[in-house]
């Protein structure tokens, strides 16, 4: 998903959700600033890089593939961006490379979000807006691994874009970095082919390019893990279920439900404005932030800024060391390590290492990893 | 909302799948065995070992052995272009393209000629003619390169067969 849905569609959810104008600005911020949050944007503000939600190309390219850089890489995207359905998920006749593999890839419903909208509960607005942020990643990254894997994540020339008369044209993917995509002609820019199996650029959706992030589009593919079965990728559906199981949560994160259950969605709130979202999720564009913005402010009756990915880095880095953590950036920085620890500690529990070991400091003793030390003085901080 | 019988996901379209896909890496491997045989010649001349042995020579005689290595090299052309054509053909097959069946035909000679290979290398392992180790190493070249022809051999029947229903039922 890209910052249509991510800012201007989870401001939407979060007024539907009852939230006021400056609330909602406040969660969809956060919710937008985890794909901006890179390393190189957390040193610019002096701040632990080992709160990064994401990693921009220049830094992909930089990393190493080695096993404790494929566990970072892997911590960022399966916490972030391809949250794992199912970490038990049961995979016949296979290695235990493979099934490690195959258990992160992403999907809705899985346990891991609720476990993502519990941790947000009564927590800050920031906490909220990154559990947003992974809850809809995972109606639109499914059948992707936030790991980097071929046998994942590889998809071939059998790939159709079905049009609105239901006919299928097939799609052609082109290879040059920074090109723009060619929707009108079904032409999109995706990664090279890499034979080797922890390229960064077997990472994700890659090989899909933007078309899991395209809201107007259907498509179906042949995804390499599923054994030659076809897929079928019905965006603005899913995408329109996102946006229910969005407001269904922030519900209950502001506490108006009781409970968060899987598989439930918001269908009250959102019915009524059924036909102006799904125009909006159908229209044939690359960027719908214009169609969501005039949405948001309807709704609302405020004026929604444009996301500035620096709008609260002078409050930050002005504050005493003492009240960083007080700060609108300083809780985002906190929750999503919160989040990270969180995915991190279930995937390590179920017996994968590919993204690193984690341990549980209240039970065996902090050991002093530095990447969560913020955290524990924080959790210290909250029960003092 | 798109209905989900768009998708092909019966047992005959995705074996068709299957079968494509390893037309594809088949079809690689196909050509290059076709090049093994080059390389083990190649490989003589590097390392200085002889092709023929004293016996052969002494029973060819000079004008013979000339004879005798432009055979070798015919056969070696051909065998590399028969597989050429048939790993190139079974690729565009596999991917989607329209190709004549003369690279099914082919792949059965090919097969034949595998077979007679692995023949005569079990002979030669009896016989202890040749070093043992090589014997060995060629024995399984040979049967890989025969069990690579046969996979193609049926994959394309299959790979064929699917599109031939498919133009029928139109």
């Amino acid at each position: 998903m890209q910052a249509d849905f991510h800012y201007y569609a989870t401001y939407c959810a979060a007024v539907l959700a009852g939230y006021s104008h400056r609330d909602a600005l406040a969660l969809c911020y956060s919710d937008q600033m985890v794909d901006c949050c890179t390393k190189l944007f957390l040193k610019s503000v002096s701040a632990s890089v080992h709160a990064a939600t994401s990693q921009s190309q220049a830094e992909l390219v930089d990393m190493k593939t080695d096993i404790t850089g494929l566990q970072d890489i892997t911590r960022i995207w399966a916490s972030f961006h391809f949250l794992p359905k199912d970490l038990y998920a049961k995979v016949p006749f296979s290695t235990k490379t493979y099934r490690s593999k195959y258990r992160l890839i992403c999907g809705p419903n899985g346990p891991l979000v609720a476990d993502t909208v519990e941790l947000a509960k009564g927590g800050s607005l920031q906490a909220a807006g990154i559990a947003m942020h992974v809850l809809a990643d995972t109606w639109a990254h499914y059948n992707f691994a936030g790991t980097p894997s071929l046998v994942i994540n590889n998809t071939d020339n059998n790939f159709f874009e079905i049009t609105d008369d239901g006919s299928v044209r097939p799609v052609t993917f082109k290879h040059s970095p920074g090109a723009s995509d060619d929707i009108g002609n079904a032409v999109f820019n995706s990664t090279l082919f890499n034979l080797s199996e922890y390229s960064i650029l077997n990472l994700g959706h890659g090989h899909a390019g933007h078309l899991p992030d395209y809201s107007y589009i259907r498509y179906k593919y042949m995804p390499a893990w599923d054994n030659y079965r076809e897929c079928l990728k019905d965006n603005p559906s899913d995408y329109f279920k996102a946006f229910g199981q969005m407001v269904y949560a922030l519900k209950y994160l502001k506490g108006t439900v009781g409970v968060f259950e899987l598989d439930r969605y918001d269908t009250e709130s959102v019915q009524p404005y059924e036909n102006r979202i799904m125009s909006i999720l159908t229209k044939r564009q690359e960027d719908a932030s214009s169609d969501w913005k005039a949405f948001g402010e309807e709704l609302s009756g405020e004026v929604i800024p444009d996301f500035d990915v620096n709008a609260y880095v002078d409050a930050y880095k002005n504050a005493l060391p003492e009240y960083r953590d007080s700060t609108f950036l300083g809780r985002f920085i906190i929750a999503a390590m919160s989040q990270k620890s969180m995915v991190t500690n279930k995937i390590y529990k179920s017996g994968n290492m590919l993204a690193g070991f984690s341990i549980d400091y209240s039970k065996k003793g902090f050991r002093g990893i530095r990447d969560y030390m913020k955290l524990v003085k924080n959790s210290k901080r909250k029960s003092a | 909302m798109v209905n989900e019988d768009i998708l092909k996901n019966d047992r005959e379209s995705i074996r068709f799948r299957r079968n494509s896909n390893n037309l594809v890496v088949l079809g690689t491997g196909v050509i290059l065995f076709g090049f093994w045989g080059i390389i083990k010649i190649a490989m003589n001349f590097i390392f200085g070992i002889e092709l023929f042995t004293e016996a052969d020579i002494e029973e060819l005689g000079e004008d013979g052995m000339v004879i005798t290595l432009i055979i070798l090299i015919i056969i070696m052309a051909v065998d590399v272009l028969l597989r050429l054509h048939t790993g190139l053909r079974a690729r565009k097959e596999g991917a989607g393209g329209k190709v004549s069946a003369s690279y099914v035909v082919i792949s059965v000679f090919l097969i034949i000629g595998s077979v007679l290979s692995v023949a005569i290398v079990i002979e030669s392992i009896f016989s202890l003619e040749e070093d043992a180790i090589d014997s060995f190493l060629s024995f399984f070249m040979e049967l890989t390169s025969l069990a690579l022809t046969i996979e193609l051999f049926i994959s394309a029947i299959s790979v064929r067969k699917y599109k031939k229903k498919l133009e029928r039922g139109k």
